[in-house]
């Protein structure tokens, strides 16, 4: 019995694991140069980054974890009714659909943010929102597991 | 029923002179301002290292380090695996879970044998094998499942090391262990960080890398950590106990088995014999408060340190790592601090321990309102160290007064306390405090739960000394108990020494003895409300006495199950109508058999016995047993003691309301009973009946036994038994 649960303990660990395309060590291709982490900022507020080795597109998220390596920004709205279907998936495609789920696809190194929502619930809450970039391939699909992120605290909303 | 007598005495005797020895051999010298030696001295005197010391540090501190790396690799991973916060903060909540039910199956594992340093391993090697696989999860799916099995190694850690600790080190120097060993895991704080910081901004390690080498590490340490070895339980206080008495009896160690019968109290006696403990109670809600100052309030400091201070994960790691550096220290004064004390008093550890909590809510209190930065940090390192030597001195209380083959049981308990209550109930008690008042008043707000926990610390005190002493008695007795049986002298069979039992807060019976003889007919006589029927169920184990012990032929079954004393042979008919009424008369008698299990020859044959016994039940065979006369249904019921064939049966008001023709016609088969060996004990409430039966009686009254003796002496004691005869007149008049 007890060997029987140490297999099948083992068969989760090893289905739910992996060693392919793993990064162990950090990627340091980009290297985000404003704002400084955790400012204080006014909206709008540029975001800019230098890269190195890299020529293709960026994702630029806010207050959203980015898509698994391979998958591609729509992918992180899979679950929604509304991307649901032919149409639905479609729409979600879209620059505008992203953008107002504050996702974004540029192939400069800047970026400003216009809005962000609101943290509600606990009007004391410090507004620290984070902006996060991913690398894309020309599929517009996450490039391996390396993403930058930078916290601000937004003191006037947009 | 004399030489039974003389035993008790012989064993009480001893107990008494062995108790205040016992009590050295534990530490507990009584004296004030006696200052143990040095840690190092009282090691070297006892030619002990501090192997499993280091040994159980280690682990202690990497058991953290996967927890601490999530909780600050949370975001990385959050990002690198395409997780939100919500999904990881799910995940942590079933971790949290995970950790605090662990330590039960830990205990129960190691309640038969003392295997405890191979769990402390093999548990070690589970997390550092999981920290290392949390390197190479790529789903939400691989780190729920490397979440569950960290929770569930490293929750195990309260049932093992604590236990462990006070059964590799003498009784004298187990503060100053604690402390120290609290103290190995407050280095773990600092180093912990320092190690993912290194790790993650030096080294340039991604948090796959990070928890690779994390999981190395923790290898490493399970590698040097192998040489650690079971003591065996209670090799510092149980045994020298038993060595104390053996010594006093002027005999070597080893010695017979007490029952060939198996006794030894399974995972889920163990915990409720554990929840009888007066001091075991209180403790495990000063647990829970102590949960809600070790988890839920750590992470609302982490928010306050970053809103109202606004310091950055860098600044918070300095901050934690400097009010770990405060409690190392706050730990090395109060290990030999306290172990005076409590070599003194052990009560005065949990007093102080109360006092403590009181200043340390206080001062948490004071820092969330403090308008100095350097102030704040000072009230919140000063009340950190101090919760943080509330570790040791609760351990030390509560590993003190609990049988040594318990502890994992208790430590389990308290970490459960610990974790599960203070930890979830303080998360939403502080949750909704922040909601309302922000985070400095939740800061403030836990002056509430602190100073009530501290009330519960100071009032504890006075029983620890008490159940110290219980526990030192108990095994004494049982090792008096195992002399007077090795020496040939004859045991009763059963033997209820100083019994008390309350319903709730309602004490019924108080220090009650009751032995019982083999083959004997004893009556058990009294008023209503006397608790005569409360004492057979305290005998049968439907009900469990609050102090005392009821010994089975020697063996100690107070906390045994009721379903274990009857395969050891322990059978109660109860009170009034002892039957189930909607099932027939046959369905009755094989519920009774069904102790006999599956073979189907041996209950038809006790089933043939019922009715050769009682014609009447043979005739009504497919009647169900309500529609039965009251007199039918009382021969049902006695039906149980010939199909069981019990070595003791205990009898409850037998004769209630019943005509003299039945009566007698029931009596006559208690005789049989009686004569075909089985022990008898007659609860009745007719003094006539129950005096013609038997040779040897007990009369109670309000709870206690008022007289103990042969019948025909009391028909002469008037002043007993008018009572029973004004309220039998007084019954008559209503």
């Amino acid at each position: 019995m007890r060997a029987r649960a140490g297999v099948v303990a083992l068969c989760l660990l090893t289905t739910a694991c992996g060693v392919h395309g793993l990064s162990f060590v950090q990627d340091k291709r980009v290297d985000i140069t404003a704002p400084r982490e955790r400012s204080k900022v006014q909206l709008p507020v540029d975001v800019a980054w230098t890269a190195k080795n890299f020529r293709g597109s960026y994702a630029v998220l806010i207050d959203q974890a980015p898509p698994r390596t391979g998958k591609t920004l729509p992918w992180l709205f899979r679950g929604l009714d509304t991307c649901r279907g032919d149409t639905g998936q479609q729409l979600c495609q879209t620059r505008a659909f992203l953008a107002s789920r504050n996702v974004f696809e540029t192939t400069r190194t800047h970026f400003t943010v216009a809005h962000v929502d609101r943290f509600t619930g606990n009007d004391r809450r410090r507004q620290f929102h984070e902006a996060t970039i991913v690398l894309l391939d020309d599929n517009g699909r996450r490039i391996g597991e390396g993403a930058w992120s930078v916290q601000f605290e937004v003191t006037t909303h947009g | 029923m004399a030489k039974a007598n003389a035993v008790v005495e012989e064993v009480e005797s001893t107990r008494d002179a062995l108790r205040a020895e016992a009590r050295r051999a534990l530490g507990v010298t009584g004296e004030s301002g006696d200052e143990p030696p040095r840690l190092r001295a009282t090691l070297a005197r006892y030619q002990l290292g501090l192997y499993p010391l280091i040994a159980i540090g280690l682990l202690g501190i990497v058991d953290e380090f996967q927890g601490y790396a999530f909780g600050v690799l949370a975001p990385d991973i959050s990002r690198a695996l395409g997780i939100g916060k919500g999904v990881i903060a799910g995940i942590l909540a079933v971790k949290t879970f995970a950790s605090a039910v662990a330590p039960l199956p830990m205990a129960a594992l190691a309640q038969r044998r003392a295997r405890r340093a191979f769990l402390c391993i093999s548990t070690g090697i589970v997390w550092s094998v999981v920290a290392l696989s949390t390197g190479f999860a790529v789903t939400v799916w691989g780190l729920v499942v490397v979440l569950i099995a960290d929770g569930l190694s490293t929750g195990s850690v309260s049932a093992l090391h604590q236990p462990l600790l006070l059964d590799s080190y003498p009784a004298d120097s187990r503060v100053r262990v604690l402390s120290a060993y609290e103290g190995v895991t407050e280095v773990g704080r600092i180093v912990s960080p320092l190690l993912v910081a290194l790790l993650a901004g030096v080294v340039a390690l991604t948090w796959r890398g990070v928890f690779v080498t994390l999981g190395l590490i923790s290898l490493l340490v399970c590698v040097i950590a192998m040489r650690l070895r079971d003591p065996g339980f209670g090799r510092w206080d149980t045994q020298r106990i038993r060595a104390t008495v053996r010594e006093h009896h002027g005999e070597g160690m080893g010695g017979v088995a007490l029952s060939e019968d198996d006794v030894t109290l399974g995972f889920f006696e163990n915990v409720r014999r554990l929840m009888l403990i007066p001091t075991v109670r209180r403790l495990m809600v000063s647990f829970a408060v102590f949960g809600v100052l070790l988890i839920p309030y750590q992470t609302f400091l982490f928010f306050f340190l970053e809103e109202r201070w606004n310091m950055g994960p860098g600044a918070r790691g300095v901050f934690f790592a400097f009010t770990a550096a405060v409690s190392i220290v706050a730990l090395a004064l109060f290990g030999r601090w306290g172990e005076t004390r409590f070599r003194h008093d052990p009560g005065s550890v949990t007093r102080l321990a109360g006092l403590l909590l009181a200043i340390a809510v206080v001062l948490i209190g004071l820092g969330g309102l403090s308008p100095w930065w350097g102030g704040m940090v000072l009230l919140f390192s000063a009340s950190s160290a101090i919760v943080t030597v509330l570790s040791p001195a609760l351990f030390a209380a509560l590993l003190a007064v609990v049988p040594s083959q318990m502890r994992p049981h208790a430590g389990a308990l308290a970490g459960i306390f610990l974790g599960g209550v203070g930890g979830i109930i303080g998360a939403l008690f502080l949750s909704g405090i922040d909601r309302r008042f922000g985070v400095a008043g939740s800061m403030v707000s836990l002056v509430i739960p602190g100073v009530a926990g501290a009330l519960m610390l100071a009032t504890t005190g006075k029983l620890v000394p008490k159940d110290l002493d219980r526990m030192i008695d108990e095994v004494i007795e049982d090792e008096e108990i195992r002399h007077i049986k090795a020496s040939g002298e004859h045991l009763p069979m059963l033997a209820c020494r100083g019994v008390d039992f309350a319903y709730g807060q309602l004490q019924v019976l108080f220090d009650v003895d009751f032995t019982v003889d083999d083959g004997e007919m004893v009556a058990l006589l009294g008023v209503n409300g006397a608790g005569k029927s409360t004492l057979l169920k305290v005998i049968s184990g439907i009900g469990l006495p609050s102090r005392g012990s009821v010994r089975f032929r020697g063996a100690d079954i107070t906390y045994l199950d009721a379903e274990r004393r009857l395969k050891l042979g322990i059978t109660q008919i109860p009170g009034g109508r002892a039957v189930f009424g909607p099932m027939s008369v046959v369905e009755n008698l094989r519920g009774f058999a069904y102790t006999l299990g599956r073979d189907k020859a041996s209950v038809d044959n006790a089933l043939d016995r019922c009715f050769t016994a009682f014609p009447r039940l043979a005739e009504r065979r497919n009647q169900n047993a309500s529609t039965l006369s009251g007199g039918e249904q009382q021969m049902l019921g006695l039906s149980k003691g010939l199909i069981l064939r019990p070595k003791l049966l205990l009898i409850d008001e037998l004769s209630l309301g019943l005509a003299p023709v039945i009566v007698a016609q029931l009596l006559d088969m208690v005789r049989e009973i009686n004569a075909a060996g089985t022990a008898v004990v007659l609860v009745e409430q007719s003094v006539n009946i129950a005096l013609n039966l038997v040779e040897h009686a007990y009369f109670m009254e309000k709870g206690e036994i008022r007289f103990d003796g042969r019948a025909r002496d009391l028909l002469q004691r008037d002043d007993l038994l008018r009572a029973v005869f004004l309220e039998g007149a007084g019954a008559r008049k209503k």
